[in-house]
């Protein structure tokens, strides 16, 4: 049976008076990709930043309900956010790499949070990320040069290299190949598939294709409500709720 | 009210598909109804006719191949829209198949040249009566979207293979009493297998319709 590491119960959002989400009750198992689909404003997003406790910067957000990992509540008031965001990490709709060099870009977050001893195994590290996220060998040679000097798709693979550097138990990606093309694209999925090995992944896409290829679970979220949640075959091929069907098929009631 | 996509023109396709498939299954009908027909009145104008006409089968089925192809491609469909374009892909190639066994017939009919006056059953030709009905009713099935028209279909399947069995039987007395008969009763026992195999494949129509509403493969 499929171990569950994150697992929402009744979470609901609000941005000042406006609810944002309503009840979402929702178990994401480990070592799999989970997608999130559902129109604009549908909550999809809240959703996945409330994994990390990114809402907690955004002034009137309030949360009600629990979000656990591994069974232990991540809204505790002992739990560092901080700590939290090294377990779970984050890519994001735009690649966003620090005004850094490629090397230092991955190796931010070990020297932060302390993970290595040595420039040595730090570099043995940063190499290790960059390998993992498939892109050492296209770099290898201008590890020194700026990350913004590295192409769309590139800098994407970047920001995953730099958010498996700190070995997170979890990735959230917010519609990671919006801005791609569908090399970069078909290149991020394939790493996606690999990444599942060992880390538990949640996605955002708008894709319904991208969603069916990488994950194996999907919740479609409709006006803040979680209306269907279950394995990507049947969401995608017979799924039980109409208002998903009319989604995912494009159509108008 | 029917639904309808936000696209207007994945409509248009889907409909197009639709349509351009149940008038080939229509065509088809009356390719099985003459077939049958000669089995009674031998006419060889019209089986000649009907060979020819299985032509034009074949070249509807490669359009509607390519416009269930060409939907996929444009459209990426998903859920009720993509069983719907797989079992045009599939239906287009056993309605074809079916098209082809009339044609045998017509073509079996046109080698017998006349049918002798001592050959008094019409055992064939109320298997080709049943087989026809039960096309008929397999294509409305899918024309309708009706589960319920389409699990009727296998019932009057097996109805049709006890008639085929009966006939088998009731042709081979009639070689074993009239020797001078048995190069035109084999004749009519293709025709009979013909036409139990028309039979098999409106029961495969049925299959896919009930697919195509219920998403479950069985």
């Amino acid at each position: 049976m499929e171990k569950c590491k994150i697992e929402s119960k009744k979470v609901s959002v609000f941005y000042n008076d406006k609810r944002a989400l309503n009840e979402i009750t929702l178990s994401i198992p480990e070592k799999k990709v989970t997608s999130l689909i559902g129109p604009s404003g549908c909550g999809k997003s809240t959703f996945l930043r409330c994994i990390n406790r990114m809402n907690d910067t955004i002034d009137g957000c309030k949360m009600v309900g629990k979000i656990l990992i591994d069974d232990k509540d991540i809204y505790e008031e002992s739990l560092d956010p901080v700590l939290l965001r090294a377990r779970v990490g984050m890519v994001f709709q735009k690649p966003n790499p620090f005004p850094k060099s490629i090397f230092d870009n991955v190796a931010y977050g070990p020297k932060i949070h302390g993970l290595t001893q040595s420039s040595d195994e730090l570099e043995e590290l940063v190499e290790q990320s960059l390998r993992r996220a498939g892109l050492f060998t296209e770099i290898k040679d201008r590890i020194n040069e700026p990350g913004t000097s590295l192409s769309g798709g590139q800098q994407q693979r970047l920001c995953i290299a730099r958010a498996i550097a700190i070995s997170p138990e979890i990735i959230l990606m917010d519609e990671p190949c919006s801005a791609l093309d569908p090399i970069a694209t078909a290149k991020i999925e394939e790493l996606i598939d690999e990444l599942s090995n060992n880390f538990t992944i949640v996605i955002v896409t708008h894709s319904m294709q991208q969603a069916a290829r990488v994950s194996t679970q999907t919740a479609f979220f409709h006006m803040g409500n979680l209306i269907e949640v279950g394995k990507t075959e049947s969401i995608f091929s017979t799924p039980s709720q109409k208002k998903t069907q009319d989604y995912i098929t494009g159509k108008i009631g | 009210m029917k639904e309808q996509h936000i696209v207007t023109t994945y409509d248009e396709d889907l409909d197009k598909l639709k349509s351009d498939l149940f008038e080939m299954a229509l065509n088809v009908e009356k390719q099985i109804f003459d077939s049958v027909n000669l089995t009674q009145i031998l006419d060889i104008k019209k089986a000649n006719q009907i060979i020819k006409n299985d032509d034009k089968i074949d070249k509807k089925e490669k359009e509607i191949r390519q416009l269930a192809t060409n939907t996929l491609t444009k459209r990426q469909p998903l859920a009720d829209d993509l069983r719907k374009i797989l079992i045009a892909l599939k239906l287009s190639g056993t309605i074809e198949r079916i098209a082809d066994h009339a044609a045998n017939i017509a073509g079996r009919m046109s080698f017998v040249k006349n049918i002798p006056e001592s050959y008094s059953t019409d055992s064939i030709f109320q298997l080709g009566t049943m087989v026809l009905a039960n096309y008929a009713k397999a294509i409305s099935s899918y024309d309708k979207e009706s589960p319920k028209i389409a699990k009727n279909v296998p019932d009057e399947d097996r109805a049709i293979n006890s008639i085929y069995e009966t006939c088998f039987r009731e042709h081979l007395h009639i070689m074993m009493e009239d020797r001078d008969s048995i190069g035109f009763c084999t004749q009519m026992l293709f025709i009979a297998k013909e036409l139990e195999r028309i039979g098999d494949l409106s029961k495969v129509i049925s299959k896919e319709v009930l697919y195509n509403v219920e998403g479950v493969i069985k």
